[in-house]
């Protein structure tokens, strides 16, 4: 998952997450990932008529719907604002949960790694920590 | 149908207004160099049936003067064809209505028939007569400049002596597609003119009865040029 999206903008929701399951065997349905991040309202709607928080939980939905091991997501709450952000990392929880895939969440928000089972920190290209969580917040309880 | 083909799709017809004028273009382009390529080929066919129709010579040779037994020899070459004797000469040709001296040429054809080789096409008027020494034909391009017409007199300047020709057709010649006086690569219809008449007329006026002083050499098939050439300039 990538910090702006990258959706296909001429692609409907559902299109876009399709897109992806004709290169994967075993592929979820597509109307299964998208309600997994609460989109199911908003399948056939363009990229261009969906809110910031919307096209990065389409992007979920299109990193889930191929039954991944695991997801890396860089910076997927960083250009939006703090509730859309909860959305977007309630989604990727549920999807963590539900499709049981290591995910990875790159981000310089330190507030987010309270939602972590392991939090690593990084400076310059080194891992100077590493922390396990005994008692994870919900995406709800996060404030920055 | 796969989603990267419906997004081609949606792309294009996004930009339908280029796409069509890309294809209007392509297409013209495409109309334009099918176009061209058939003429071209529709020109080169044309020319070589044109060619081939007039038995269009493939060698010449000038000589001063040669009499005509020679032309036995001649046509026993190994490669030659056929082989045709003729006389041609430079003339003047007294043309009133030009401000500028009209110059010509007078070449040697059989009378009352066709020649084996650089066959005539009569636009007009009829194949000179036997019984007429005085009979010429006028190539296309000066008869149409000046108006001539069958039945009209032209006044000929040969060897010194001026001769009256009654004018009996208009002809195209294969050796003239474009006639041009000697030394000038441009045609000039105005001020030189290409004329035919009876070998007889043309020989008497410039002693070359029993010779001639220009042969035509049509190659028989696979013959190379060049060994022709090197006999017969031998």
């Amino acid at each position: 998952m990538f910090q702006f999206y990258n959706l296909i903008p001429n692609l409907t929701v559902r299109e876009n997450v399709q897109l992806v399951t004709e290169i994967v065997n075993n592929p979820m349905r597509r109307e299964e990932a998208l309600a997994l991040v609460g989109l199911s309202h908003r399948l056939d709607h363009f990229p261009c008529q969906l809110s910031g928080g919307e096209q990065q939980r389409v992007a979920v939905a299109r990193a889930i719907v191929k039954r991944p091991d695991a997801i890396l997501c860089d910076e997927p709450t960083g250009a939006l604002d703090v509730e859309t952000g909860k959305l977007v990392l309630a989604a990727i929880t549920r999807a963590n949960e539900e499709v049981c895939a290591t995910t990875i969440v790159i981000t310089h928000n330190t507030a987010i790694a309270g939602m972590a089972h392991r939090v690593l920190r990084l400076s310059e290209g080194r891992i100077v920590g590493v922390e396990v969580n005994p008692h994870r917040l919900s995406p709800e309880e996060l404030t920055w | 149908m796969s989603m990267l083909d419906r997004k081609v799709l949606r792309d294009l017809w996004g930009m339908r207004g280029h796409v069509f004028t890309i294809i209007l273009l392509v297409a013209t382009g495409v109309t334009v160099l099918v176009g061209s390529v058939s003429t071209y080929v529709s020109l080169l066919s044309t020319q070589e049936t044109y060619y081939r129709d007039s038995r269009f010579a493939e060698l010449w040779a000038d000589v001063k003067r040669a009499p005509r037994y020679l032309l036995q020899g001649l046509s026993e070459i190994p490669g030659a064809a056929l082989v045709e004797a003729r006389v041609i000469k430079d003339v003047r040709v007294a043309w009133p209505q030009s401000d500028l001296s009209v110059a010509g040429r007078i070449i040697s054809i059989p009378a009352d028939e066709q020649p084996q080789l650089n066959r005539l096409h009569l636009i007009k008027g009829h194949w000179i007569d036997s019984l007429r020494r005085n009979d010429v034909l006028v190539n296309v391009g000066f008869a149409e400049t000046w108006d001539v017409a069958p039945g009209n007199f032209i006044d000929i300047i040969m060897n010194g002596r001026m001769q009256t020709f009654r004018v009996a057709g208009i002809a195209h010649s294969p050796e003239f597609v474009y006639a041009s006086r000697p030394g000038n690569p441009l045609p000039d219809d105005r001020t030189f003119v290409v004329l035919w008449a009876g070998e007889g007329a043309i020989a008497a006026a410039f002693d070359m009865e029993g010779a001639f002083n220009n042969v035509a050499v049509s190659l028989a098939p696979g013959a190379s040029a060049e060994s022709v050439m090197s006999v017969l300039d031998e």
